[in-house]
């Protein structure tokens, strides 16, 4: 039995989990840390993203389903997100409200909570000089396709003008970030 | 030692049958689950337009293109069930792997951490002996999955170490309480005064059994309450945040891990039923004729006799 394939393999594979997981503790620690410990974080991020950078790493990370950090909940618990898409009236009353897509099963539900993780960029990048990041743009774009694209699911075309609204909950509180009306009215 | 370590140590074979059954099982139970919201999640007209979360992003997906279509969810049903059933194993977790790559992972909109673990799980299914559990190579396997989870678990206590939040039991406490992770037991707690103590308790209880993990899992006196501990960990988190399915898998996976390959062989348990006769009372052997009467290769000690 030939043992050196093994033992390179092994290797390997725990390199390059190392490697992710070092970069994703660094951008923990980071965003905790503003004293002189960040710069040393910051060093060791960008060691471990030039080695995840190189191509065959993030092939092999992504098909072996390393290429991620495993600080669950870590290194402090994310908020909630919440997406409210609103029909609202030509008296501009508020006519019904939809939270979620209609899943069949709360695993799917959990699924879409995921997605909406992406949101925090709506509280995290402010605009600097008028000018927004390519995070909060996305952010943002993708608050409007969620809105639209459920209220054309729920309520179909017709439905319109509808407004979207994203909230950041803490336990029983909820605080709005980010508000905007639509119209689905198709674009000439 | 290193050699001893990776290829001369014996553990009980079982644990290989139990983590092909185990992993085609659960991964076909969120298959399942995924199936009549597939076209609102990853359908053509999903909620969501992919394109627009490739934006900015430059990883390798041209490895695995977005599976759109329902048949593709069909198809990795069957390739679950038939790892599950020990029908072509390898190949069913080739393209398990391959699927599972096209469904949540080159693309993660709503992908979470579940569907990495279990992807690396199935990486793993497709390299273990599957079919043979009693392979030379099942020791060297057995190694990789161990030192796995200890670097899953050491990174999972050292980010929580990090962060003053968990430090002081605030995190814990927003963790059980957050509005999207409602699990069953979620309503129980707000009926209970809410005490800093305990959380802060608590909180530096799972950074010690986590950032503790890799060292209190391989001495053989610690091993045991350290897994029931990790088993209460993950019991916790479906009871309180709903996970389900990761929690199944991190149980599967330490059970296969440091549970199953300790468990006693039959030749051990026979040996303890059956001590060595020593050829100094060898005249016992008269007295209890049955005795050292079996087959010689059920008894490994039998040629010392």
């Amino acid at each position: 039995m030939d043992r050196g394939p093994f033992y390179l393999f092994l290797a390997w594979h725990f390199v390059c989990m190392l490697a992710y997981n070092v970069s994703s503790t660094a951008i923990g620690y980071r965003q905790l840390e503003t004293g002189s410990g960040s710069g040393h974080a910051l060093h060791m991020e960008r060691i471990a993203n030039a080695f995840t950078s190189f191509l065959p790493v993030r092939a092999f990370a992504q098909y072996a389903g390393t290429a991620t950090g495993y600080g669950f909940f870590a290194p402090q618990v994310g908020s909630s997100f919440r997406l409210e898409v609103s029909v609202i009236d030509p008296s501009e009353s508020l006519r019904t409200t939809l939270h979620a897509p209609s899943f069949a099963h709360t695993h799917s539900l959990l699924r879409y909570q995921s997605l909406l993780g992406r949101l925090q960029h709506l509280i995290t990048d402010t605009p600097h000089n008028d000018r927004l990041s390519l995070p909060l743009r996305q952010a943002r774009a993708l608050a409007h396709c969620l809105a639209q694209r459920l209220a054309l699911h729920h309520w179909g075309p017709e439905a319109r003008p509808i407004r979207c609204e994203v909230y950041v909950c803490h336990h029983n509180q909820r605080t709005s970030i980010y508000q905007k009306m639509i119209d689905l009215a198709p674009t000439p | 030692m290193i050699q001893h370590f990776f290829f001369e140590a014996k553990h009980h074979p079982g644990w290989l049958p139990v983590f092909r059954c185990g992993m085609g099982i659960l991964v076909l139970l969120t298959g399942i689950q995924l199936w009549p919201d597939f076209h609102l999640l990853y359908g053509s007209d999903s909620v969501i337009d992919h394109r627009l979360l490739q934006l900015g992003d430059d990883s390798p997906h041209k490895l695995a293109p977005r599976l759109t279509e329902r048949r593709y969810l069909a198809l990795y049903l069957v390739c679950c069930a038939s790892l599950a059933c020990g029908i072509v194993p390898r190949i069913a977790a080739i393209g398990l792997l391959l699927l599972h790559q096209g469904l949540y992972i080159a693309h993660p909109a709503f992908s979470y951490g579940f569907d990495y673990v279990a992807c690396s799980a199935l990486f793993y299914c497709m390299w273990f002996p599957l079919k043979n559990p009693a392979s030379q190579w099942a020791t060297p396997c057995l190694r990789v999955l161990q030192l796995h989870l200890c670097l899953i678990y050491f990174f999972g206590g050292f980010d929580k170490l990090i962060g003053p939040t968990w430090r002081n039991g605030e995190a814990l406490w927003k963790a059980l309480h957050l509005p999207d992770l409602p699990g069953p037991l979620q309503p129980a707690l707000s009926s209970l005064h809410p005490d800093p103590m305990l959380f802060t308790l608590l909180g530096w209880g799972i950074i010690l059994l986590e950032i503790g993990y890799p060292i209190g899992i391989w001495l053989r006196t610690t091993r045991r309450i350290w897994l029931l501990s990790i088993v209460a960990l993950h019991a916790g988190i479906a009871a309180f945040l709903g996970l389900y399915h990761f929690s199944a898998l991190m149980v599967l996976l330490n059970a296969c891990a440091f549970y199953l390959p300790y468990r006693k062989t039959r030749s051990q348990s026979e040996q303890i039923a059956n001590p060595i006769p020593q050829p100094a009372v060898a005249p016992s052997r008269r007295a209890n004729p049955s005795a050292g009467s079996e087959p010689s290769v059920h008894k490994p000690n039998a040629p010392h006799v």
